[in-house]
């Protein structure tokens, strides 16, 4: 199948960009390298518009749905078109628009705030607010294309189909509060992946151990950016009022880990001793009933061998999960489980899934080591990582992996399969082999990293007696376990 | 202690020794009720239960009351129980012995016990597990909620055999359902304790949540047997099957014995020749002796008498004060010297309070001054006598603070102290409500949407919703909530297959077990902390904007900051302590009324119940000194805007003819009446009707005054006609509304009783009758005489039309 041409929009309050300082908005913008802005809200934010202006490139599109001054009409970004609304006006102009410059064998994207959500749970009704105005001018009948409609009044992640009008969330109050800031993948085949990134990811503050009060302390001092704290000796920050040595260290460990892209090992403590069997899994959601892929690694990043266990009928829910202990303890038992953050998400899940899909190996799954290189090196403070976000494919990205481009999302995959399970059919079908590149990319990912912290703490032991490592392996035994 | 007093011990003890010894005794006696003591009704074990069983129980706690049998015949019947007895009337031992029998039968079972407290929680744990010891059962008892250690929750989860929990923990624990597997599988019973606490939004929440529980035990193949434990109420076996769906056996015959004691019904004097006929509601206020005063003066008398006191308080400022009265009033006592005695709440130090309980136990000090934080659970012993100042707002709570006193065979008393407010007012005209059976309801309103939906999104990420969920989730209401969280992008699917919930992770964690809506206010404070839930937005609205001052928990605190236009609304207080109180002057409409259920009552009145649209505007506040009601801070705007509900109400429409009819009897002319007289006698009547039934619900259903709002007038735009309306307080309704549509003519009849009776002189009414310190018009316009004319009328169409 062919790779989709993409536009990368990133989404954002004005409240963002009026409260963001500029190292921030320079980070954000570098971060998700989008072709377009969208503003959200429903404020002019002249204000805001002119702010943006400055840090965008000048052939950026920045569209504002309540500023006069905002983009509209038809565009084409990065190979995908976009009619952009700021008013119905332009809407009743699609039809005209068919017959000139948009192509209509591709879907085009129309993007406004004219839609918005109201869920009224007192009388059990959701209402699509705006929808009549909207589609009595739009004229779908007499429209050849496929439009999806992104409407910056709704949350992001949101997709539904209105009667025909497929509407999508432009992720309104993005980068307010707890809320991400978010980057939509809008695809020519009418994909629209959804990436995000917490606020607080950004600039000084993305690095460990400094918050909003730090970051302050730190800007005073005249450290604006990352790189000017990686490159300081930790005794100079500690001068700073409010900064003790312990937290100076940490934090030019982590500002170093990020601006070099390289792991810090904290500690001396070791990896398990065992090669280790890599895994990912895929399933249908964040609250999962089924565990339908899981793909293993074998061997290293480079050269491993990578095998996985589907269950493409969702009707046997086990037999995925099944399969992958039954290979387990035929074939590794001994051998630690790697997956990344896997403490809160993949063994967790595994467990539940094995309880109750196929319980005769719960105890063998209780009883396997488990390794979470996420657990181990944030959680515990054992290394610092390099990457923006502690993510997988931040931190492989930033160690120099790059991966196959999929075009998949971890919820693009869930939902992919969500609707397999609803309506199984050749429309839902999934394309498999793809999916399961998209998991081996993640696995392969997920070695690297292991590598990169297993030769970092290499680097450090050389002063320590040489049979240490050794020492470890030869005592592993599978009652350390 | 007082050792010097050589006064015969058991004087004052009785109501009538009270009356004779209390210096300076002014009438304040208005009613003695003598309770007579009651043996208790005994069955050997071995009637109820089988052989080991039973010969262990009769070693480990002798014979069992008659109660306790029957409860457990019904459950080895295979019934579900509500045992509804007595405070300490043994329920405990009804399911701990179902319990005992479940594992005789299987050692894998378990069950489950949720108690509405955590410190309840603790308590029961070394009980049981004393208990189980006893009859050499090897049942282990875990209390897992959020005090539990993480490192120690998957062993109890895997080894515990009874699980102690409340509902906020069951609520967050079901998202991880699986991990409860072996337990779940296990569960024979589900005990619900202290189940007449769950009403109100509360009970909603703790009614849905047992509903996906029940789903989730099905779906490990349990359908445990259910056990409620409740006060006595009006409506047990129907609140039971509100609370959990299934239907239930009553057991309210209650064998436990009684001791003797008497109760003194007692009004503080007033001081009516300072008062005015047209006296606002603060000058009626401070015109009656303090009850707190009134309640100091007791304890230190009988102090000096050698008699250990329990005064119970409503507030923690008045537990501090009425420490304070009582070492004033034994300073001036006759026999002069001092009284020991401390305040006892929440507000205290966790040392100082066990210090003083420690004290008090050990009878050094001769009273206490609590608030209802000594009510349920602390041991003190038992003391000679208790004070009530103030009705504590419930039957149960009422007989709760009574029974703390009596020691042995001795004779207890306890005295009751009315406060100038209508409940009060009313049990001193009617001491029999107290005594007589349980007439309160308790209430859930299972018809909340707003409530439901949050439940029916956590219900689809426990497990996906199918359509045989109809069963637990109300029939089609389950499809149209489905069908508007597809559309808000939170579920996914079709409930032919299944309907899966896509938002973000956790919904769970966003329930908030004491509200209905999705906007809630929390409640930060900067001086200090606050264990306060967040706050309903209705509730914010009236209670919490800028400059406002409420108490909770005794303490009062000042509103500082009302942020609502944030991602999480907040409200930030500050402790306070003034003399002040805030008064906030709104404008209320009702519109949009959907009829659902009407009684034609005849002669042009109506009775209907259904939802409508309440829009309330609370514009201006002012500050009042408690006592002179002088206002020291003038009108403030609340900045905020109007606010509306849609809910349910209740409302009276009444014909036309009914306004000369009450003109003309109350001014004896059949003239023309001003549009001020209409306004001042038939809208006060009417408004005083209103005020009268919201201030009196309390008499029939469980609930606080400020879970109901009213609104009257002379002419209703929709209905046509003079209206009364009276409605819940929160989005979505709470069921009270439909109660009151169901017991008027009880309530109606009592508001019209105590009204008629009330001692006030005014046409404008007092706090004891219709004069509401909760009314947005200032108390204005207020009648007394025409509110008992239109009650006359509406009782005399609900007789004929009964």
């Amino acid at each position: 199948m062919p790779i989709p041409e993409t536009a990368r929009v990133a989404c954002t309050s004005p409240q963002f960009v009026e409260q963001a300082t500029s190292t921030e908005l320079g980070d954000w913008l570098s971060y998700f390298d989008p072709a377009a802005v969208f503003l959200t809200g429903s404020s002019s934010a002249s204000r805001t518009v002119s702010t943006l202006r400055r840090y965008l490139e000048s052939e950026s599109v920045l569209f504002h749905p309540r500023n006069n001054t905002s983009v509209s009409g038809p565009h084409t970004v990065d190979g995908v078109q976009f009619v952009f609304a700021p008013t119905l006006q332009v809407l009743s102009e699609i039809y005209t628009y068919e017959q000139s410059v948009l192509d209509t064998a591709t879907p085009t994207y129309i993007i406004s705030g004219l839609l918005d959500l109201d869920v009224d749970t007192t009388t059990l009704s959701t209402s699509l607010l705006g929808r009549e105005d909207y589609v009595a001018t739009l004229t779908q009948d007499q429209l050849a294309g496929d439009y999806i409609h992104i409407s910056t009044q709704l949350p992001a992640g949101y997709r539904r189909e209105w009667n025909r009008l497929t509407v999508v969330g432009g992720g309104t109050d993005a980068g307010t509060g707890e809320t991400p800031l978010i980057a939509l993948d809008c695809q020519t085949n009418g994909r629209v992946l959804t990436h995000s990134l917490q606020r607080k990811r950004l600039g000084i503050r993305a690095i460990d151990g400094v918050g909003y009060q730090r970051a302050r302390q730190l800007r005073e001092a005249g450290y604006t950016s990352r790189e000017s704290i990686a490159g300081e000796n930790p005794s100079t920050l500690a001068e700073i009022q409010g900064i003790g040595k312990t937290t100076a260290e940490k934090i030019q460990t982590s500002a170093r880990a990020l601006d070099q892209g390289e792991i810090v090992r904290n500690s001396q403590t070791p990896l398990p001793s065992r090669e280790p069997i890599y895994i990912d899994i895929e399933t249908d959601g964040l609250s999962p009933t089924i565990t339908w892929l899981i793909g293993v690694l074998d061997g290293s990043a480079d050269d491993g061998e990578y095998f996985s266990f589907v269950q493409t009928n969702p009707d046997i829910p086990g037999k995925a999960i099944e399969e992958f202990m039954a290979w387990y303890t035929e074939h590794a038992s001994h051998r630690p489980i790697v997956a990344y953050n896997g403490w809160s998400f993949d063994f967790e899940v595994l467990h539940d899934h094995i309880v109750e899909y196929c319980p005769q190996y719960e105890v063998d799954w209780t009883n396997s080591y488990r390794f979470d290189p996420y657990q181990w090196a944030v959680k515990e403070e054992n290394a610092t990582l390099p990457g923006r976000t502690n993510q997988l494919e931040d931190v492989a990205a930033a160690l120099g992996y790059e991966g196959t481009e999929t075009g998949l999302t971890g919820a693009g995959v869930a939902r992919a399969y969500q609707q397999w399970m609803a309506d199984q059919s050749p429309d839902t079908e999934l394309d498999w082999n793809r999916f399961i590149d998209y998991c081996e990319d993640d696995v392969r990912a997920l070695a690297v990293i292991y590598e990169e912290i297993d030769a970092s703490g290499r680097v450090i032991s050389t002063d320590e007696p040489s049979n240490d490592r050794h020492k470890t392996t030869t005592q592993g035994k599978l009652s350390d376990w | 202690m007082d050792t010097e007093s050589n006064t015969p011990k058991d004087d004052p003890i009785t109501a009538q020794g009270l009356e004779q010894t209390l210096p300076e005794y002014d009438d304040q006696l208005q009613h003695v009720e003598h309770v007579a003591k009651k043996e208790g009704e005994y069955v050997a074990p071995s009637d109820s239960l089988a052989g080991e069983l039973a010969s262990s129980v009769s070693q480990a706690v002798g014979e069992l009351y008659t109660h306790q049998a029957t409860a457990l015949e019904r459950l080895a019947a295979g019934e579900n129980v509500c045992v509804a007895t007595s405070t300490s009337s043994g329920k405990t031992y009804v399911y701990a012995l179902q319990i005992a029998r479940n594992h005789l039968r299987n050692s894998s079972s378990t069950a489950l016990l949720v108690y509405p407290t955590k410190a309840l929680s603790r308590d029961q744990e070394n009980e049981l597990n004393t208990f189980f010891g006893e009859l050499g059962l090897d049942i282990s008892v875990y209390v897992y909620d959020g005090d539990t250690p993480q490192d120690r929750r998957k062993h109890i989860r895997e080894k515990a055999d009874v699980i102690i929990t409340n509902f906020a923990g069951v609520n967050a624990y079901l998202a991880s359902h699986t991990r409860w597997h072996s337990f779940f599988t296990g569960c024979d019973l589900l005990v619900i304790d202290e189940s007449h606490t769950y009403t109100g939004v509360h009970g909603m929440h703790v009614a849905w949540t047992i509903r996906r529980l029940r789903r989730l035990l099905d779906h490990y193949d349990s359908d445990p047997q259910l056990i409620c434990t409740s006060a006595t109420i009006g409506n047990p076996a129907e609140h039971s099957e509100h609370l959990t769906g299934k239907s239930f056996t009553v057991v309210d015959e209650d064998g436990s014995p009684r001791g003797t004691r008497e109760i003194a019904f007692w009004k503080p004097p007033v001081d009516e020749t300072e008062l005015d006929p047209d006296a606002t509601f603060e000058e009626y206020m401070s015109a009656q002796t303090n009850p707190v005063r009134e309640a100091g003066t007791i304890l230190a008398h009988l102090g000096k008498n050698e008699l250990q006191t329990l005064a119970f308080a409503r507030s923690r400022k008045n537990a501090e004060l009425g420490a304070k009265y009582a070492a004033s009033a034994a300073s001036d006592h006759p026999r002069a010297g001092y009284v020991d005695v401390e305040p006892y709440h929440a507000g205290l130090g966790k040392e100082t309070r066990r210090g003083t309980e420690y004290q008090f136990k050990n009878e050094q000090l001769d009273g206490l001054t609590s608030t209802n934080a000594l009510e349920l659970g602390i041991d003190i012993g038992s003391v000679d006598a208790t004070i009530l100042t103030g009705y504590p707002g419930t039957r149960q709570s009422f007989w709760q603070q009574v029974g703390r006193s009596g020691r042995g065979t001795a004779d207890a008393l306890s005295v009751f102290i009315a406060q100038a407010d209508a409940i009060d007012q009313y049990i001193l005209d009617h001491p029999e409500y107290v005594l007589d059976d349980a007439i309160e309801d308790a209430v859930i309103g299972l018809e909340n949407n707003p409530v439901y939906a949050q439940h029916i999104l956590c219900a689809a990420n426990e497990h996906p919703l199918t359509a045989a969920d109809r069963e637990w989730f109300d029939g089609d209401r389950l499809d149209q909530a489905v069908e508007m969280w597809i559309d808000a992008g939170k579920l996914a699917g079709d409930l032919s297959r299944s309907v899966r919930y896509i938002g973000s992770p956790r919904p769970q964690s966003t329930v908030s077990m004491y509200t209905t809506s999705n906007t809630q206010f929390d409640v930060r404070c900067s001086n200090g902390e606050i264990d306060m839930e967040p706050i309903d937005r209705e509730r914010a609205y009236r209670d919490h904007h800028e400059g406002a001052l409420f108490l909770h928990n005794g303490a009062q605190y000042e509103v500082l900051e009302f942020n609502e236009d944030v991602p999480n609304p907040y409200i930030s207080v500050q402790e306070v302590r003034t003399n002040e109180y805030s008064d906030t002057i709104s404008q209320k409409a009702v519109r949009d009324l959907d009829p659902e259920a009407t009684r034609e009552l005849g002669n042009g009145f109506r009775l209907v119940w259904g939802e409508g649209t309440v829009e309330v505007h609370y514009m201006e506040y002012q500050r009042k000194n408690i006592k002179t009601a002088n206002v020291t801070t003038p009108l403030q705007p609340t900045g905020l805007d109007p606010i509306e509900l849609r809910t349910h109400l209740m409302w009276i429409e009444t014909p036309p003819s009914l306004r000369d009819d009450v003109l003309q009897h109350i001014t004896d002319e059949s003239s023309t009446h001003s549009e001020g007289e209409i306004m001042k006698i038939f809208g006060g009547g009417l408004h005083g009707a209103e005020h009268g039934m919201i201030k009196l619900t309390p008499l029939v259903l469980r609930m606080d005054t400020s879970d109901l709002g009213g609104l009257s007038t002379p002419l209703h735009e929709e209905t046509g006609v003079p209206t009364v309306f009276i409605h819940d307080a929160v989005e979505g309704g709470l069921g009270f509304s439909k109660r009151l549509y169901e017991h008027l003519p009880t309530i109606a009849t009592q508001t019209r009783d105590r009204v008629s009776q009330c001692e006030c002189s005014g046409a404008g009414g007092c706090p004891a009758c219709i004069m509401d310190s909760q009314c947005g018009n200032r108390n204005q316009y207020l009648h007394t005489d025409a509110t008992v004319l239109v009650l006359d009328r509406l009782l005399e169409q609900l007789a004929n039309n009964r």
